[in-house]
């Protein structure tokens, strides 16, 4: 790990021009970005296209950017406006997102995988995902990004509050009520705790996709 | 720790975001109060219930391709990771900003071994962080993203210029740029040239593509490929960006032949016209206001010395053009301005050779921007402010240790 290269200074041979310092970043981020498109949209064409064009625009403003901004944080500005852009475009589309949501991953009962040989934990986090992302797809937007931004991006509380202009309280409130809001939904599905996976990733800074 | 107190912290503990003295005082609390205890184990249970949406999703195959294609072009290198030649044109009279940094493709091998990045390409990236610290607005744009459809050919050859020509500087620098990378004022030299008008600039307008070798062809056809990715998108994003302008003028055919001479230049000894495409530069100058003109003086002398000014008046001037993003008028102005009140008014003499640096360096005219620096270190050697503005507006440019000496190379 203290070998691997923060991604600034990965960026930075990025632009003295090598190619390849790209490539390794976009390595880096590919998964957990588009795996943020995923969750806040719920389609993946979409959130394909979006983590592309995110991507492109980090090429395309690699020359701009200054070493005193964290790349992670640039990165999810421009998707996460995106993200506005795109929702803001097509509001009436949602509904429709959900049902192809649904269409693609199935109905919830039939998501449980038949594979015998699936561990019992990921054969739950299968069946749990597509009611989870249904119910995430319900929040409000802000409470939604919020969401995702913390436990998918793995951005800490005051970074998110920059990204999306607001205070660190008003963020960890959504924060509040998103949790909330996914604990409630799911329980009114039948899922409680106890079904759920024994115990929280160990989150302590560690980040997203430095795989 | 009071209940409201560790309330507001429950989160951050929960996801590891608490120093570990406070983790420990929180969690203490929380050990010894029921109502806090409840919040965290729902807060836990929350996490716990979403665990599966932290699970990477991976994406599609095929996902990285035309990021990558972008990434190549941007970095200035074929897929076979052959440096594409690459031109740089001095003596701006626009300001370059973000743009030269956007148009230097950097067309160099992946670094190591002895291919080291000439200076003149660093330079780029110290404009571009000048022009963001001056607070200009900036536009980020690139070469390749401004392909008009007017021109059916395509150089193969990325194009480092200014917005507008600088014959002397070309023919100046380019021999240099033969010669391998420039020392340290190699390729700043050219700038302290004067660049010739518009208007005086050769005329030769692209006489069409000339029989190139297969490889060239393949080439070019690649990197056309990729700049095409990189235009597919950019249109999507800048929706609201004027279409690109037609070679209309006068001004922009000239520079078009300008750079097509600088291309073919560098990769002929015996230079042929050939039509380059236009920079973004074009764009902007077709857009500014049609009252400016195109050129100021580069170096020493006064802007419309014709008509006296005083000090304000011309700071005044210099700060509008500087508004307007026309960097080498108004250091041209600063400078004139902080001559005349040299005598009576030095602090404010100080800051407008200060501003000068900044808006010169800001326009491309690194050379002479560190000239006034050096002329503000001299003349005004008590006024640190001005000089620490000007040496953050020069941070980047190797600065000579001995501020008595003119810089030269190394």
């Amino acid at each position: 790990m203290a070998s691997e290269r923060t991604d600034e200074e990965l960026l930075a041979e990025f632009q003295q021009g090598d190619a390849g310092a790209f490539e390794r970043l976009l390595r880096r981020h590919r998964g957990p970005l588009y795996t943020f498109f995923v969750r806040m949209l719920g389609d993946r064409a979409r959130a394909e296209d979006l983590a592309q064009e995110t991507f492109l625009r980090i090429v395309k403003g690699s020359a701009s950017w200054e070493h005193r901004a964290r790349f992670q944080t640039w990165l999810y500005t421009i998707a996460r406006n995106l993200c506005v852009d795109a929702s803001r475009r097509d509001r009436f589309r949602r509904t429709e997102s959900l049902d192809a949501q649904e269409g693609e991953e199935g109905p919830l009962v039939d998501a449980v995988p038949s594979d015998g040989a699936m561990p019992d934990r990921a054969a739950q986090s299968a069946r749990l995902r597509p009611l989870l992302q249904r119910a995430l797809l319900a929040l409000p937007a802000e409470q939604r990004e919020v969401f995702v931004l913390r436990e998918q991006a793995g951005l800490p509380f005051k970074e998110i509050a920059e990204l999306v202009s607001a205070n660190e309280n008003t963020v960890k409130s959504r924060m509040r009520y998103a949790l909330e809001g996914l604990r409630k939904a799911l329980a009114s599905e039948g899922v409680t705790g106890d079904d759920a996976e024994p115990e929280p990733e160990p989150p302590p800074g560690v980040r997203l996709g430095r795989a | 720790m009071n209940c409201a107190e560790s309330h507001d912290l429950l989160l951050d503990l929960a996801y590891g975001e608490l120093p570990p003295s406070q983790a420990t005082e929180v969690e203490s609390h929380v050990a010894g109060c029921a109502a806090c205890r409840a919040e965290k184990e729902q807060l836990d249970e929350a996490r716990r219930l979403a665990a599966p949406l932290r699970e990477l999703e991976e994406p599609p195959p095929g996902f990285d391709e035309r990021i990558l294609r972008a990434a190549r072009a941007e970095a200035g290198m074929q897929a076979e990771g052959t440096p594409g030649p690459v031109v740089e044109v001095e003596a701006s009279v626009k300001p370059l900003g973000l743009q030269a940094t956007r148009l230097d493709p950097h067309a160099r091998m992946r670094r190591g071994g002895d291919q080291a990045r000439p200076r003149w390409g660093r330079r780029a990236a110290i404009v571009g962080s000048i022009a963001a610290a001056a607070g200009l607005a900036v536009v980020v744009t690139s070469s390749l993203t401004t392909r008009p459809p007017i021109h059916d050919e395509v150089s193969p050859i990325q194009v480092r210029a200014p917005g507008a020509p600088a014959s002397s500087a070309v023919e100046e620098a380019l021999p240099k740029q033969f010669a391998g990378p420039p020392a340290s004022n190699g390729a700043v030299a050219p700038a302290r040239r004067r660049a010739e008008p518009v208007a005086q600039a050769p005329q030769k307008k692209a006489d069409g593509a000339s029989a190139k070798g297969g490889r060239a062809e393949l080439a070019r056809a690649k990197r056309e490929q990729d700049a095409q990715v990189v235009s597919d998108h950019v249109n999507l994003d800048l929706g609201e960006r004027p279409p690109p302008q037609s070679a209309s003028s006068a001004g922009s055919e000239a520079k078009i032949a300008e750079k097509a001479k600088a291309v073919e230049a560098r990769r002929d000894p015996a230079p042929l016209a050939k039509e380059a495409p236009p920079q973004y530069a074009d764009r902007a100058v077709a857009s500014a206001p049609k009252s400016v003109p195109a050129m100021s003086p580069g170096v020493g002398g006064s802007v419309e010395s014709s008509v006296p000014r005083t000090a304000d008046q011309l700071e005044e001037e210099a700060s509008t053009a500087r508004r307007r993003g026309d960097y080498v008028r108004a250091g041209s102005l600063y400078r004139d301005a902080s001559a005349l009140r040299k005598a009576s008014e030095p602090a404010r003499a100080a800051w407008d050779l200060a501003h000068a640096v900044e808006c010169l360096a800001a326009g491309g005219l690194i050379a002479e921007a560190v000239a006034s620096r050096k002329d503000l270190v001299a003349s005004f050697p008590d006024q640190t402010g001005p000089r620490a503005a000007a040496d953050s507006a020069l941070r980047s440019v190797p600065l000579p240790p001995d501020e008595d000496k003119v810089p030269t190379s190394k």
